[in-house]
C-alpha cells in the first residue's frame, strides 16, 4: 500500500465513527491535513515518505477511539424551541380562522387540514438539506424570475393579484415572500466575482422590484427591498465578492439611495391621499381616515382581559364582522384582550431574537444569507402586520406569519421557516465551497512563459 | 524524568485555551507549540487534541474559521471566543490555588510562595 493510502485509510476509518454523514468531510479533512503536517516533519527530519506516515499515523492515535470520540460532540442541533414556537403561532392561526368562521359574513370554509399540510411543510424543509439551496443558486434565481415573468405576462390585471394555480387561487404578493430568498441565493452564487459580482447582484435586484412596483400593496416591495439591501451589505462586508470593500459598499450605497428616494417619491405619489387622515384619522373618519380611527378606536377600548364587546362602538365593531379576515389581530383584542396581543408579540420576539443570534453565528456564508433573508422577511411581516391591526398600517400588510388568513401565505411562510430552522440545525458543518485558483494555460512569471498542458 | 500522564489530563484545556490566548493556531502547529514551550513534558497525542478542540467549539469557547496555507492545504484556525478567555482566567486562577496547595503540602506546610 502507497503511503498516502495510508493516509487516507486511516481518515476513512476516523469518518465510519462518526454517524451524522454531513459532518464527516469536515472531520476527514483537519484529521487528513494533520496527518500530512506530520508527516512532513517526519521527512524533513531526514525520514523517508513511508516511515514518516506511519510514525505519523502512530502520533495521532487510534482511529476508532478517535472517532467514537468526535461522534460525541457532531450531531445535528435539533431547534425544539423553536419549532415549538412555530407550533404555537400555528395553533394561534386555526384557532382564530376558526373563530372568525362563525362570523355572519363568513364562507364557512374553515378546515383544520391547511395547517397540519402547514406544519408537515415546516418540518419538511427543517429536515431537508438547505444546502440544495446553494447548489442550485443561480437556477433558483433564474427559474423564479422566468415564473414571475410569465405570470406577470399572463395575469394582465395586476390589480386583482391572482395567479390561478390549480385548484386555488395563489395570490401574487405573497410571492415577494420568497424573492428576499431567492435574491440571497444569487448573491450567494457571485462568490469571488469582483465589483462585476456586485453590479449583477444589484441589477438582479430590479426585476423583482419591478414585478412587486407593479402589485398593489406596497408591503412586498418594502420588504424585498430593505431585505436584499440589508443582505448586499452583509455580502459586501463578508468579502463575499472578493473587491474593495469600500468600493463595493460605495457601489451598494449609491443604488440604495437612489432606490430610497425613488420609493419615498412613489410612496407620498401613491399615497397622498390616505397621509393626512392617517395622521388625525378622527377629522377624516368618514371617508380616507374611516379604517384608522375604527381600529384605533376598537384598540383603544379594548381590556387586557377578555371581551370588550359590551363598551365597543358599534359603528367600529361593524369593520370587524365585514372585513375579519384583514384584521385578525384586531379581532382577538376585541373577543379575547390585549394579553393575545401580547402573547404574540412575546412568541414573535422570542422567534426573531433566537432566529437573529443563530443567524449571526452561522460559519458559511450560504448559511447566514439564507437563515437572513428568512429572519428579515419574518420580522418586517410582523412589524407591517401588527401597525396593520393597530390601525397605523399605512401600507397594508401581507400576512401575520402563520396567523393570518390565506393558505399562500401560511404555506410559503411555513417552508421558510424550516429552511431557516434547516440551517440552524445543520450549518455548523457546512463549508461553503472552496475553488482552487484557476491557472491560465498559459502564463508569464519570472521571466518564463509558461504553456500548462495538464491544467493541474 | 516521563511524567504521570494523568497529571496532564485535567490541565489539557486550560492548556489549548492559553495556546489560544496568544494567537490563533492550528491543530498540528498546537501540539507543535505545546511541545516546544514545555521542552517536550507535553507531548499531546493529536488523538486527544481534536476531540477536545471539537468540544470547546461546542462550547463557543473557541471558534474555528479556514485559511489556506502556503502549501495550498486548507487549514482549519482556532481562535478564543471572549467566553474562552473568561473560562481561561478562571482556570488560571484554578490553577493557581490548586498548586500553591499542592506546593504548600510537598513543602511541609508552607505556602511555596513565601519560601
Amino acid at each position: 500500500m502507497q503511503a498516502y493510502d495510508l493516509i487516507k485509510e486511516y481518515c476513512n476509518k476516523v469518518s465510519e465513527q462518526i454517524r451524522w454523514k454531513k459532518a464527516k468531510p469536515v472531520i476527514y479533512t483537519e484529521i487528513e491535513n494533520h496527518l500530512c503536517d506530520q508527516r512532513d516533519a517526519y521527512i524533513a527530519d531526514g525520514d523517508n515518505e513511508n516511515i514518516a506516515t506511519e510514525k505519523a499515523i502512530k502520533q495521532m492515535g487510534d482511529a476508532v477511539l478517535i472517532g467514537q470520540e468526535l461522534d460525541k460532540t457532531h450531531k445535528p442541533k435539533p431547534q425544539l424551541f423553536m419549532i415549538v414556537i412555530i407550533g404555537i403561532l400555528i395553533s394561534i392561526g386555526a384557532f382564530i380562522n376558526y373563530i372568525i368562521d362563525d362570523l355572519p359574513n363568513s364562507i364557512y370554509n374553515f378546515s383544520i387540514l391547511p395547517y397540519i399540510l402547514a406544519f408537515v411543510v415546516f418540518i419538511c424543509c427543517y429536515y431537508a438539506d438547505f444546502t440544495l439551496l446553494g447548489k442550485y443558486a443561480d437556477k433558483i434565481y433564474i427559474i423564479t424570475l422566468i415564473f414571475s415573468i410569465i405570470n406577470s405576462l399572463l395575469n394582465v390585471d395586476f390589480e386583482s393579484s391572482r395567479i390561478w394555480i390549480l385548484p386555488r387561487p395563489f395570490v401574487s404578493s405573497y410571492i415577494s415572500l420568497i424573492f428576499p430568498l431567492v435574491f440571497a441565493l444569487l448573491v450567494y452564487s457571485m462568490r469571488n466575482k469582483g465589483s462585476k459580482g456586485i453590479l449583477i447582484s444589484v441589477l438582479a435586484y430590479f426585476p423583482f422590484a419591478f414585478i412587486l412596483f407593479k402589485i398593489p400593496t406596497l408591503a412586498g416591495l418594502i420588504l424585498y427591498t430593505v431585505t436584499a439591501f440589508i443582505i448586499l451589505y452583509f455580502a459586501v462586508n463578508k468579502d463575499w465578492f472578493t473587491c474593495d470593500k469600500k468600493q463595493g459598499l460605495i457601489m451598494v450605497s449609491i443604488v440604495a439611495i437612489i432606490t430610497f428616494i425613488f420609493g419615498i417619491i412613489n410612496f407620498l405619489f401613491r399615497y397622498s391621499k390616505e397621509l393626512v387622515p392617517f395622521l388625525s384619522p378622527e377629522k377624516y373618519k368618514a371617508d380616507y381616515g374611516f379604517i384608522y380611527y375604527r381600529l384605533r378606536d376598537i384598540i383603544q377600548n379594548s381590556y387586557l382581559f377578555g371581551s370588550s364587546e359590551l363598551v365597543q362602538n358599534p359603528q367600529s365593531i361593524e369593520i370587524l364582522n365585514h372585513r375579519s379576515v384583514d384584521y385578525l389581530l384586531t379581532y382577538l383584542i376585541y373577543r379575547f384582550g390585549l394579553i393575545c396581543l401580547f402573547l404574540i408579540i412575546v412568541l414573535a420576539i422570542l422567534f426573531s431574537v433566537i432566529g437573529v443570534r443563530k443567524t449571526l453565528k452561522q460559519k458559511s456564508v450560504l448559511g447566514s444569507l439564507v437563515a437572513l433573508s428568512i429572519i428579515i422577511t419574518f420580522v418586517l411581516q410582523v412589524i407591517l402586520a401588527i401597525l396593520d391591526n393597530l390601525g397605523y398600517g399605512l401600507v397594508s400588510s401581507l400576512a401575520m406569519p402563520f396567523i393570518s388568513y390565506g393558505k399562500s401565505a401560511l404555506f410559503i411562510n411555513a417552508a421558510l421557516a424550516g429552511f431557516m430552522l434547516s440551517v440552524f440545525r445543520i450549518g455548523e458543518v457546512f463549508k461553503d465551497n472552496y475553488k482552487k485558483e484557476t491557472k491560465s494555460f498559459i502564463s508569464y512569471t519570472d521571466g518564463k512563459l509558461i504553456i500548462d498542458l495538464k491544467g493541474d | 524524568m516521563p511524567i504521570d500522564k494523568s497529571l496532564l489530563t485535567g490541565s489539557t484545556t486550560t492548556l489549548i485555551l492559553k495556546l489560544l490566548e496568544e494567537k490563533d493556531m492550528y491543530g498540528y502547529e498546537m501540539i507543535e507549540t505545546l511541545a516546544n514551550k514545555s521542552d517536550h513534558t507535553f507531548d499531546l497525542k493529536a488523538g486527544t487534541l481534536y476531540p477536545i478542540l471539537h468540544g470547546l467549539e461546542k462550547k463557543e469557547l473557541v471558534e474555528s474559521y479556514e485559511q489556506k496555507a502556503d502549501n495550498d492545504r486548507l487549514r482549519k484556525y482556532y481562535h478564543l471566543t471572549k467566553k474562552g478567555k473568561n473560562l481561561l482566567k478562571e482556570k488560571q486562577e484554578e490553577w493557581t490555588v490548586f498548586s500553591n496547595a499542592v506546593n504548600s503540602v510537598l513543602n511541609g506546610g508552607l505556602s511555596y510562595a513565601s519560601v
